[in-house]
C-alpha cells in the first residue's frame, strides 16, 4: 500500500492562502454594504422561500469556487506529489553473484578466516537493510556453465557460496550494468558500472597456483611464479551407479583424454554424472541426439528439475523428454540402458563428449595471476535509481492535479463569460 | 461603500422649525375655516368645546349622511356636511417608530418622520385634540403649543439607533397594546412601517379607533439603483437585523424587489383604509409641508 508524499512540500503552504483569497473574494463579491430597513422585501423578492438557493446567493459564484480549485490544485501540482509506498516497496534489485574461481578465496579477518564471497554476500546484505530493500525485492543472479541462475529470496542458497556446487563461469557484466543492479564481486571489473551498484568484498594478494600443466604447475608465492610439479590431487570425474554402459565407457576415455582421474566419493569432482532412474519407473523407447539414435530405457525426469536438458528420450507410447538434464559440475542421466551399438559411434561419441566439456566446472585450485594478485578494501554503492522512471512516475501523478486544475480555470472562464 | 458601523441618527430640531411647524398648523386650521370649504355666511366655528358646531366642508363620498347639510342645499350652498367641534377634539395617539432602521438614510428617514411626528401633533392640537406623542420609550401629552414646544426640546438629540432600537423595542408594534394610548380614537404611526405587518393593524381598528400612516422611506429603499450602478454587488444590511443579504443590481432583481415593495405599501393602503385611514408616502429628505398635507387633505375621507 503506498502513501502519498510530496516531492516540493513547501508550496504547501500557499495553500494557506486559500481561505485568504476565499474570504477576499467573498469580501469584493459582497460589493457596496448598503443599509436599508427593508431587508424583509429584499429576503422575499429574491429568496422565494428556497433556503439552498439562500445557501447559494450566500457562497461565492461557481466560477470564484472553480477558480479556488484550481488553484488548490495547482499548488497541489506544484508540490509534486509522489507515492512514498510505490517508492519504498519499488521494483526488484537484482543483486548479480560473482561465482568465480577468485570468490572462493580467503580474506583476511578475524577467525574464523572467510571467503571473499562470504564477505561480499555479507556486505550485501548490510546493504539491503541499509536501503530498505526488502525480502520480497530481492533477486539473485549468478552465472554458471549451464547459463544463468536466478532465485527470489532473502538471501542465495548456501551451496551457491560453496564450491561444492561448482565454480561459476564468468560473469557478462556488461549485460548486467542496468539500474537496480547490485554487482556482487570481490573486486571491480575493468570497466566499473554506470547504473549498477556495486559490493566489493575487498582482497588480499593470494598465493597459490595460477596454472594447471598436467603434472605441473605454475604457482604464485606472492612475490614470483614458479613451475613445479602439481600439489595436491585434481578435480577428477565421479561416475554414479546404474549409467548405461556404454556412457560410462565414452565418460572414462573423456576423462583420459582430459588428464582428468576419476573420483570416489570423498574426492573433489569437476563433473558428476549420475541416474536418476532408482525410484522413477522405466519405460521402453528410442534415444536420439544429434546424428545417432539407438533404443534405450530411460526414467521420466520430473518436470521442473533443475538443469538444462539434452539429446532426448522418446517413449514407445509416445511421450518424450531429455535423456539427460546437467549444470555445471553435475549431469543427471535419464536413460537406464542404451543400445549404443546402434547408433552411429562417432556422433554418438562427438554428442556425449560435447555435454561433458559443458558440463565440466573449473578446478577451483587454480585461479588465475590477476585474480590471486588482486588488492583492494571493501566497497558498498547502491545502484543509481532510473532518473527517468521515476520522475516518470512523479510526473505522472502530478499532472493528475495539473491537468483538473487546468479543467477547473477553463470551467471558471467559461463560467465567467457567461454570467 | 458605506461603512460596516450601523447608521444611527439623532432627531436634530432646526432652529425657526416650531415656527414652521405653527405656521403649517395654523394655516391647516384655517383652511379648514375657509369659505371654499364652509358655507358663506356660516357662523364661525367654535374651535374649543365638545359638540358644538365646529364649521362645514364639502362633502366627500362615504360621509356620514346624517352629517348632511341638507339646509345649506337647499340655500343652494352646495353638499356640505356640517363639523361639529367633538369630531376634532378626539384624543389622538402619533407614536413615532425610534427604530434603528429609521436611521437609513441620507439625510435619515428619522429626521423627516419626527418633523412629520412634530407637525401632526401641531395640527391636532390647532384643532383642539389632546394628543398623545410617543416615540421608543419617550412619552408626552399635550394639551397646548408650550407642551408641543417641551416635546420637541425633548426629541432633539433623541436618537433612534440605541440598543433599544436593534431589540425592537423602539418602533410602533409595541405601543399598539399601550395602555397609555387606550382612549386615543385616532392614530397616526408615522415610521418606514417595515417592523410592523400591515394585517395587525387591521385587527388593531376599531369603529371608534381610526388609524393613519406616514410612511417615510429612503431613497435607498424607494429605489435601490440610485445608490448603486446596474449589475452591481450589494449587501444590504438591516440595523435590526444580524445577517445581511448580497444582491445584484440586475433589472430583474430591482423588478423583483419593486413588486415586493408595491405589495407591501398596497397592503398597508388596504390595512388603513379598513381603519378608515389614510396612507401617506414620503421621501426622507423631503421638507414635511407637503406630506403633512397630503395627509390633512387625505384624512377627510
Amino acid at each position: 500500500m503506498s502513501a502519498l508524499a510530496f516531492a516540493q512540500p513547501h508550496f504547501l503552504w500557499l495553500l494557506s492562502l486559500l481561505p485568504l483569497l476565499w474570504w477576499h473574494a467573498r469580501r469584493s463579491r459582497r460589493g457596496a454594504t448598503q443599509w436599508t430597513g427593508a431587508l424583509s422585501l429584499w429576503r422575499r423578492a429574491v429568496l422565494p422561500s428556497d433556503s439552498s438557493d439562500a445557501r447559494r446567493r450566500d457562497s461565492l459564484p461557481r466560477y470564484m469556487q472553480a477558480a479556488l480549485g484550481a488553484l488548490a490544485l495547482g499548488i497541489l501540482a506544484l508540490a509534486g506529489p509522489e507515492r512514498v509506498g510505490a517508492k519504498a516497496q519499488g521494483p526488484q534489485w537484482v543483486f548479480v553473484l560473482d561465482r568465480s574461481p577468485s570468490m572462493f578465496l580467503e580474506v583476511e579477518g578475524p577467525a574464523p578466516r572467510v571467503t571473499r564471497i562470504a564477505r561480499a554476500m555479507q556486505l550485501a546484505l548490510e546493504l539491503c537493510q541499509r536501503e530498505n530493500v526488502g525480502p520480497e525485492r530481492r533477486e539473485w543472479l549468478t552465472f554458471a556453465a549451464d547459463g544463468e541462475h536466478r532465485m527470489r529470496a532473502e538471501r542465495p542458497p548456501d551451496e551457491w557460496l560453496a564450491t561444492e556446487w561448482g565454480i561459476g563461469a564468468s560473469t557478462p557484466w556488461g549485460q548486467v550494468d542496468t539500474p537496480r543492479h547490485v554487482w556482487v564481486s570481490d573486486c571491480s571489473p575493468a570497466i566499473a558500472p554506470v547504473w549498477a551498484g556495486r559490493v566489493h568484498s575487498g582482497a588480499v594478494p593470494a598465493p597459490g597456483a595460477i596454472a594447471d600443466l598436467g603434472e605441473m604447475e605454475l604457482f604464485w608465492d606472492g612475490a614470483q611464479v614458479l613451475e613445479r610439479p602439481r600439489v595436491g590431487a585434481r578435480a577428477g570425474l565421479f561416475l554414479g551407479a546404474e549409467l548405461p554402459e556404454a556412457i560410462a565407457t565414452l565418460a572414462r576415455l573423456w576423462a583420459d583424454g582430459r588428464g582428468i582421474s576419476i573420483a570416489s566419493e570423498s574426492d573433489r569432482r569437476c563433473l558428476s554424472i549420475e541416474s536418476v532412474a532408482t525410484n522413477l519407473p522405466i519405460v521402453e523407447g528410442r534415444a536420439q541426439g544429434v546424428g545417432w539414435s539407438a533404443p534405450a530405457r530411460a526414467a521420466c525426469l520430473p518436470r521442473g528439475d533443475d538443469g538444462i536438458p539434452w539429446s532426448e528420450f522418446v517413449a514407445a507410447d509416445g511421450p518424450r523428454g531429455p535423456a539427460a538434464i546437467w549444470r555445471s559440475g553435475k549431469i543427471k542421466l535419464a536413460l537406464t540402458s542404451l543400445a549404443a551399438e546402434e547408433a552411429d559411434p562417432a556422433a554418438f561419441a562427438l554428442c556425449w563428449s560435447e555435454l561433458f566439456d559443458r558440463a565440466r566446472a573449473p578446478d577451483g585450485a587454480v585461479v588465475s595471476y590477476g585474480e590471486r594478485a588482486l588488492q583492494g578494501a571493501p566497497r558498498v554503492e547502491p545502484p543509481r535509481a532510473p532518473p527517468s522512471a521515476d520522475s516518470r512516475e512523479a510526473t505522472e501523478l502530478a499532472a493528475l492535479p495539473a491537468l483538473l486544475a487546468a479543467a477547473l480555470a477553463l470551467l471558471s472562464l467559461h463560467l465567467a463569460r457567461s454570467r | 461603500m458605506e461603512s460596516d458601523q450601523a447608521p444611527t441618527a439623532r432627531f436634530r430640531l432646526h432652529s425657526g422649525f416650531l415656527e414652521r411647524v405653527a405656521h403649517f398648523a395654523a394655516h391647516a386650521a384655517a383652511r379648514r375655516r375657509t369659505p371654499t370649504e364652509d358655507s358663506p355666511g356660516s357662523r364661525a366655528p367654535s374651535v374649543h368645546g365638545s359638540g358644538e358646531f365646529a364649521g362645514r366642508r364639502r362633502y366627500r363620498p362615504g360621509d356620514d349622511l346624517r352629517a348632511f347639510d341638507w339646509e345649506a342645499l337647499a340655500r343652494g350652498g352646495g353638499e356640505l356636511v356640517r363639523l361639529r367641534s367633538n369630531d376634532s377634539s378626539e384624543p389622538w395617539a402619533v407614536v413615532l417608530d425610534a427604530s434603528a432602521s429609521m436611521a437609513v438614510g441620507d439625510p435619515p428617514k428619522f429626521q423627516l418622520a419626527g418633523e412629520l411626528a412634530l407637525a401632526v401633533c401641531a395640527v391636532g392640537l390647532e384643532w383642539g385634540c389632546e394628543v398623545r406623542l410617543a416615540a421608543g420609550e419617550r412619552f408626552h401629552v399635550l394639551r397646548s403649543r408650550s407642551d408641543l414646544a417641551r416635546a420637541a426640546e425633548d426629541l432633539d438629540g433623541f436618537s433612534c439607533a440605541g440598543p433599544e432600537g436593534i431589540e425592537g423595542q423602539a418602533g410602533i408594534g409595541p405601543w399598539l397594546s399601550s395602555p397609555a394610548l387606550e382612549r386615543a380614537r385616532r392614530w397616526i404611526a408615522i415610521g418606514d412601517l417595515f417592523d410592523v405587518e400591515p394585517s395587525i393593524v387591521g385587527r388593531f381598528a376599531t369603529a371608534r379607533r381610526r388609524l393613519d400612516a406616514l410612511c417615510v422611506l429612503a431613497d435607498v429603499e424607494l429605489s435601490p439603483l440610485s445608490h448603486g450602478q446596474s449589475g452591481a454587488s450589494v449587501e444590504w444590511r438591516d440595523p435590526e437585523q444580524p445577517v445581511g443579504l448580497t444582491t445584484q443590481l440586475t433589472g430583474a432583481e430591482l423588478a423583483r424587489y419593486g413588486t415586493a415593495l408595491s405589495q407591501h405599501l398596497s397592503h398597508w393602503r388596504a390595512s388603513v383604509a379598513r381603519a378608515r385611514g389614510v396612507l401617506v408616502i414620503a421621501r426622507a429628505g423631503d421638507a414635511f409641508e407637503p406630506h403633512a398635507e397630503r395627509w390633512i387633505r387625505g384624512r377627510g375621507r
